[in-house]
């Protein structure tokens, strides 16, 4: 006889969800192709973009390469799966000797009701050889996104400067060559704007540096400047203790 | 009344394992200090062997300048001298530097000398060797910092007074390489 005031109501408010349903999803749905769209624009943006960078200075460049993934055991290598080495470009800048390429790989979580989701993890890779090999010394700018990419538990160097301490995390396989790395020029070197964001690893023969997110090269002329720059501030009693030699695979297509 | 012992027994034996590290760790300190001292050592021989040669051969070229040549051989004969402590011999290195570079200063006046291969092997030699000194005064104070903050951070502190564990003194020389020679002017 008296009508259930509830009712009503809650007819009401699942039409509401219902009809709103659509007009969220077809939302959804046209957001993820927007995403894909400007992905692809992109991508093809930067293709066209280190195509005018490889022709402009007459460099070399090939597409993939599986073999550079192997190429360094500092981060971000070594970490993840699904590898992948693409746009590989080498030559010479100001007649320095460099080689860069996109450097990616994935990770994956599981939730606690048993989903999966995998995050890819994009770098641009340039380094440069050294006139001879020392052991690894990494440096990593000493933020949140770097710092989880550092050996976990490893010594970290302290030099006599408090502000490159603050910014950088400097982690070396032989700490006396370490600190002869890090005379007082290099240490002013590493508080120059141009290498912050980065990180840094002198392994073998080789001066590497990763940026965490790939480039179209429009700075590439500054990167392996810094690079070099970098390679010349090295005490050459160092190189001289050691034997030297060039790296393999600079510029070689597998 | 047994778990009281129990959990007494363990923390004696945590306390005792905790302070054996602490032990093991201000060794491990004071001996990376020691080598690195005998380190430099060696790098602040082979600086002093360099110069006779390079006094000689400066000697040849401006024998007059006497009173530079003898700085140098008794900034020389002083940083050689056996027993010095690392501040001492930072003092007198900082004397040898400064008498190297009145050293270099007199060779500049002279284009002949500064051709002579001898004498650029010398320079180039002598350079060298001061990055070298430089690189091991850099590993040996840092490693003199982390044990002298050990010694007096508590509570290691208490470990470190235990066993008679003293701060190292730190090697601070000035850095050759902020050494210009100066321009001649005729």
């Amino acid at each position: 006889m008296f009508p259930d005031p509830g009712f009503g109501a809650g007819e009401g408010l699942f039409g509401a969800v219902f009809a709103l349903f659509p007009i969220f999803f077809i939302a959804v749905v046209g957001f993820m192709i927007f995403a894909a769209v400007k992905g692809y624009q992109e991508s093809k943006k930067r293709k066209a973009a280190i195509a005018a960078t490889v022709a402009m200075h007459h460099l070399g460049h090939i597409p993939e390469d599986s073999s550079r993934v192997g190429y360094f055991a500092s981060a971000p290598f070594g970490t993840g799966d699904s590898r992948r080495a693409r746009d590989i470009v080498w030559g010479t800048l100001a007649g320095r000797p460099f080689e860069t390429f996109a450097y990616s790989y994935e990770t994956h979580t599981t939730d606690a009701e048993g989903h999966r989701s995998t995050t890819t993890h994009h770098f641009q890779i340039t380094w440069v050889p050294l006139p001879g090999p020392l052991p690894t010394l990494k440096l990593s700018s000493d933020n949140a996104l770097l710092r989880g990419l550092t050996h976990l538990g490893a010594r970290d160097l302290k030099v006599e400067s408090h502000d490159f301490n603050q910014r950088w995390k400097v982690v070396a396989d032989d700490e006396r060559a370490g600190h002869a790395v890090l005379t007082p020029r290099m240490i002013e070197r590493f508080l120059q704007p141009d290498v912050m964001g980065r990180t840094f690893a002198f392994e073998g023969t080789a001066l590497m540096s990763a940026s965490p997110q790939v480039s179209d090269l429009g700075d590439l002329q500054m990167v392996v400047s810094a690079l070099h720059s970098i390679v010349d501030l090295v005490p050459r009693f160092l190189f001289e203790d050691r034997s030297g030699g060039q790296p393999e695979g600079l510029g070689e297509a597998v | 009344m047994e778990w009281i012992v129990g959990i007494l027994i363990v923390l004696v034996v945590i306390i005792g394992i905790w302070a054996i590290a602490q032990y093991n760790g201000l060794v491990r300190l004071r001996n990376l200090v020691q080598e690195a001292w005998h380190q430099i050592d060696t790098e602040l021989q082979r600086r002093h062997d360099l110069i006779p040669n390079l006094v000689e051969t400066v000697k040849g070229y401006a024998a007059h300048e006497r009173a530079t040549f003898e700085a140098v051989t008794q900034a020389r004969a002083a940083a050689a001298a056996p027993g010095n402590s690392p501040a001492q011999q930072a003092e007198q290195e900082n004397i040898l530097t400064q008498a190297l570079g009145r050293l270099f200063a007199v060779a500049e006046a002279y284009p002949e000398l500064k051709a002579n291969q001898n004498f650029l092997a010398l320079q180039q030699e002598l350079t060298n060797t001061e990055d070298r000194v430089a690189a091991g005064r850099r590993f040996y104070n840092a490693n003199v910092r982390e044990l002298n903050t050990k010694i007096e951070t508590f509570p290691t502190s208490i470990i470190a007074n235990m066993f008679k564990f003293v701060k190292a003194e730190y090697f601070e020389t000035e850095d050759p390489a902020a050494r210009q020679a100066p321009t001649v002017q005729f």
